[in-house]
């Protein structure tokens, strides 16, 4: 490494210049990162946040809420095994006009009281109430407690009894209300005690999959169970494709730079080979060399990527995680590293004799 | 003897034929010894540092470094020889352009890891103790070329290979070189061999071989400009 320090000393400006073309492929990853992130949290973080391991849906539903209708029999056949570890789930979407006229969306969760999915015992006297229990971003929109939104198609009016984190499902922030009043805003009077699915707590030691399958249902865990909120895998996947085509990219260009600049440094390689450097030296200087401009620089775009992150709005779904950055760090490193192969291929075969030519 | 060609036969592609470089090369140098080498233009002069030096392998032949038969020695081998027992001293001073000539010393006891000798020193002997920390761009010719002798001198070669090292160079800095070479050779006690177009910068060579059609034969004209 020792020529390779100093090379990139003197030769600043040179380094300066790929250092921020990678630094903005960074910032770029860095802020889809962020969207993608922010993105998936607006899809699931309810679900999410709930504190329950599985998610069992009539066949066939495939993990869509709307799609599934469950009934006491089924309920039943969890209970008898899981006990107060399973419990109805009712999840629509609704709008709500409140006081002032304006018009609200809901994620309408409905959940009996005494159910594990209710936080604590504040959550259980607000479900046996039978009013709502919003997500925080209501409160934004200014909706107070005491407040009474009335949901639009049933016409029923319903008493705004707290605030919780409850997140969102569908792009659509949570409200909490007991299962019987979800089932009459869905159902009307003649509901029958149906529900989209149940939430499972796995003890452990229980054969869920054999349960779901005896009686009819189908069991996802909770990761699996985010497929079926509207439009999820269609983001993720594109969200997937751009950070993919992102890293392939960045691959290309950090390869391009690394072997224009190989080919430069061609009869300096020749002369370091010729004053007896072994090519595992020549090798480990370049990648060396490499691998600081990219760790630098991929850091610099990911900095930059949370100070703008920090200055996006509201509006834009947008999250930015450690984890979630560290990786897409790691893997444009990677990428960069790999792009670098087809230079490092012809470092090792310059012929040290080119060190008696002419330097160009 | 230090340095050893036996019988080196080097041949080009030349279209479909092959063409002959070196011809059953054979020479000898031993410590303390200087040999100057002319030749015209292609006669193979650089072929000849380039198989002394390890840096090309000749088609047959055996080239002997302090005893040792390094013509089919793995290229690790031949490396680590050409670190720790050949100083190679071109045409140009090929120094690294982004190093100081102290840095261009130093980089060389980094390749080895085990050199102790003192660059400062090394730079004394050359007479640039006042140029340590000048970049090549900041330095004369005859300066650069004596930042190139000192890197070659660095942990102390059994030989020394010289590349026509006074082409860029005026004639009184390339008598200057030549000087300062005839001097190391001596108190270093290498093997030198210098190629050069103008053998009469050389006060003193202990042989003057002249290279033709692939062979050295001795030559007491050292005056005359090559053809």
């Amino acid at each position: 490494m020792y020529l390779a320090l100093r090379d990139l000393l003197v030769a600043r400006g040179r380094f300066a210049l790929v250092g921020a073309v990678i630094a903005l492929v960074s910032l770029l990853a860095g802020l889809l990162s962020g969207m993608a992130t922010g993105l998936v949290d607006d899809g699931i973080s309810g679900l999410r946040r709930l504190p329950l391991t599985h998610v069992a849906f009539q066949e066939g539903s495939g993990s869509e809420f709307s799609r599934s209708s469950l009934g006491p029999d089924q309920l039943a056949a969890w209970q008898d095994r899981l006990g107060d570890d399973a419990a109805p789930v009712g999840l629509s979407f609704f709008n709500a006009r409140t006081p002032d006229g304006a018009t609200v969306d809901l994620a309408l969760l409905g959940t009996p009281p005494g159910s594990f999915l209710a936080a604590d015992e504040r959550g259980d006297d607000a479900l046996e109430a039978g009013g709502l229990v919003l997500s925080d971003a209501f409160a934004d929109e200014g909706i107070e407690i005491g407040d009474e939104l009335t949901v639009v198609g049933p016409d029923i009016t319903l008493p705004v009894l707290g605030f919780t984190y409850g997140g969102s499902y569908g792009h659509v922030s949570i409200a909490f209300t007991s299962l019987e009043t979800w089932q009459n805003l869905v159902y009307g009077e003649n509901h029958r005690d149906r529900f989209n699915a149940v939430a499972l707590r796995d003890p452990g030691g229980v054969d869920l999959a054999a349960i779901a399958e005896q009686n009819g249902m189908d069991l996802y865990t909770k990761a699996g169970a985010y497929d079926g909120s509207p439009g999820f895998a269609a983001e993720s996947a594109t969200m997937s494709l751009i950070r993919t085509f992102l890293v392939v990219i960045s691959a290309l260009v950090v390869g391009a730079f690394f072997t224009v600049w190989t080919v430069q440094r061609t009869h300096q390689i020749g002369l370091l080979k010729a004053l007896g450097a072994s090519t595992t030296y020549v090798v480990r200087d370049a990648l060396g060399q490499l691998a600081i401009i990219l760790a630098t620089a991929t850091a610099l775009g990911m900095v930059v990527a949370v100070g703008a992150g920090s200055l996006i709005g509201g509006e834009v779904p947008f999250r930015l995680e450690a984890g979630s950055l560290i990786s897409s760090a790691a893997l444009l490193i990677v990428a960069g590293m790999l792009g670098s192969l087809v230079a490092l291929r012809r470092i090792t075969r310059v012929d040290p004799a080119l060190a008696l030519t002419s330097q160009p | 003897m230090t340095l050893q060609l036996q019988d080196i036969n080097v041949t080009v592609a030349d279209g479909p034929d092959r063409l002959t470089i070196l011809d059953g090369t054979t020479l000898a140098v031993g410590p303390g010894e200087l040999i100057a080498v002319t030749g015209v233009s292609g006669s193979g002069k650089s072929t000849l540092v380039a198989v002394s030096g390890l840096l090309r392998r000749p088609d047959q032949g055996q080239v002997l470094i302090d005893g040792e038969d390094l013509s089919d020695a793995p290229d690790r081998r031949r490396a680590t020889v050409r670190r720790d027992h050949i100083g190679l001293i071109f045409q140009s001073a090929n120094l690294f352009p982004s190093l100081t000539s102290i840095q261009q010393l130093e980089l060389v006891a980094h390749l080895d890891g085990k050199i102790t000798t003192d660059d400062r020193d090394q730079l004394d002997t050359v007479g640039l103790s006042d140029r340590l920390h000048h970049r090549p761009g900041q330095l004369s010719g005859g300066e650069r070329q004596r930042v190139a002798i000192a890197r070659a001198l660095m942990g102390n070669p059994s030989v020394v290979l010289a590349d026509e090292p006074t082409a860029a160079l005026d004639d009184a800095r390339g008598r200057e070189i030549m000087a300062l070479l005839a001097e190391l050779t001596t108190t270093r006690q290498t093997a030198t061999v210098v190629v050069t177009h103008a053998p009469h910068q050389l006060h003193d060579p202990d042989h003057a071989l002249r290279l033709a059609e692939g062979a050295l034969h001795p030559t007491t004209d050292r005056d005359a400009a090559p053809l």
